[in-house]
């Protein structure tokens, strides 16, 4: 069970779960031999008895919420219809860059689940071809944050070190995928003058995202080799004969929480701009539980250092 | 700090198997590392046996939710 501290509104969570259920439900019945090499991959990332928590844990980014406050915040309502589409595509593109990045990272995924790749973008596709017709300019939208989220994918998969202007350029466009949703409800009520400061601020919530998940993977990312920007930091930053581990007992835990505090603060400033009280809430949530998480590392750090010590001198004597 | 020390040091806050077992077998952990887990030793872990869970549950916790 998820911590409850995010209260979600009651109809977008029951939405979410609809759109979960529904895409799964669909698989079931049209590809069982399929949905079953699906289910064993969603099973590792998930509860499969309660799939729809995976998108709405607290700690996850809140891209299936955002279009849902960013309608509330001019309209003042949601039109479930289009909202539920929004969530169905949004859960089909989620499904769809998981798979992906699972195989192109080398996770464990059956190559009989693969073409499940193809049914996923076909959903998200068929989703937003509900709501807008061909030739509508939210197609060349589409078509330009698809390409790019290929395009940044491609780069990413080729870096071997990831300088902080690397980082600041290109966490947040990881995910830029999201985005659609975000561009579907400003292009569906003629609010793109909207757009710029939304897809601002997903870019840094985005990023703010990325760079907690490289903090608190850092032990398994360094274990498997792979790159962050938090790992290239603690190679540029720690001394001749320290390993990794030490250079972040020492230093990398405040540094990456002085970092990831200032930019939560940052987002709160800018939510605040973007008049939707729901988002501040959750950023809110988001930087308290956060602190709360850092504190703990550092004082379980810190007896930790402390009982070292005790035990070198016991030894010693 | 002695090496073998610092090696403890690290492997707590980089290796969430190790934290584990620090924390459900002490004695193993402690020998997995060339280290002789006399009684004080063994009290001084103890002592620290909560804040060795809570990195486990920050730093090892597997995502269950989309990131």
């Amino acid at each position: 069970m998820p911590p409850d501290d995010v209260r979600w509104d009651t109809t977008f969570a029951s939405l979410v779960r609809r759109a979960v259920f529904h895409t799964l439900c669909d698989l079931d019945a049209q590809a069982p031999s399929l949905a079953k090499e699906v289910r064993k991959w969603l099973g590792s990332h998930c509860d499969l008895t309660r799939p729809d928590e995976y998108f709405t844990h607290p700690q996850s980014l809140p891209f299936l919420a955002l279009p849902f406050w960013l309608e509330t915040s001019f309209r003042g309502v949601t039109s479930l219809d289009f909202q539920y589409d929004l969530i169905y595509a949004s859960v089909n593109g989620y499904y769809f860059v998981r798979m992906l990045d699972d195989v192109t990272d080398g996770h464990e995924v059956s190559p009989s689940a693969v073409p499940a790749l193809g049914i996923f973008h076909m959903n998200l596709e068929m989703a937003f071809s509900r709501c807008f017709d061909q030739g509508h300019a939210f197609w060349d939208f589409f078509r330009s944050v698809w390409t790019a989220s290929a395009e940044i994918t491609s780069i990413d998969l080729r870096a071997v070190e990831i300088s902080e202007s690397d980082f600041l350029q290109r966490s947040g466009r990881k995910a830029i995928g999201a985005t659609l949703p975000i561009g579907a409800v400003c292009y569906r009520y003629d609010r793109c003058d909207l757009l710029p400061k939304w897809l601002s601020f997903f870019d840094k919530l985005a990023r703010w995202n990325q760079m907690k998940d490289d903090f608190l993977d850092w032990g398994r990312d360094s274990a498997a080799g792979r790159t962050t920007w938090l790992l290239c930091e603690a190679r540029q930053r720690k001394l001749a004969d320290e390993s990794t581990a030490s250079w972040m007992g020492r230093q990398g835990v405040y540094w990456a929480t002085q970092q990831l505090e200032a930019w939560m603060n940052e987002l709160i400033r800018d939510a605040q701009l973007l008049l939707s009280p729901d988002l501040v809430g959750y950023l809110r949530f988001r930087s308290t539980d956060f602190a709360e998480q850092a504190n703990t590392i550092k004082q379980s750090m810190e007896a930790w250092t402390v009982c070292l010590g005790a035990m070198a001198r016991e030894a010693k004597a | 700090m002695e090496n073998k020390y610092q090696q403890l040091y690290d492997k707590v806050l980089s290796d969430s198997a190790f934290r584990n077992q620090l924390a459900s077998d002490p004695k193993a952990a402690l020998r997995s590392m060339d280290i002789e887990p006399s009684a004080e030793i063994l009290k001084v872990i103890d002592s620290i046996k909560d804040d060795v869970t809570k990195l486990e549950k920050i730093f090892g916790e597997v995502h269950r939710f989309a990131p």
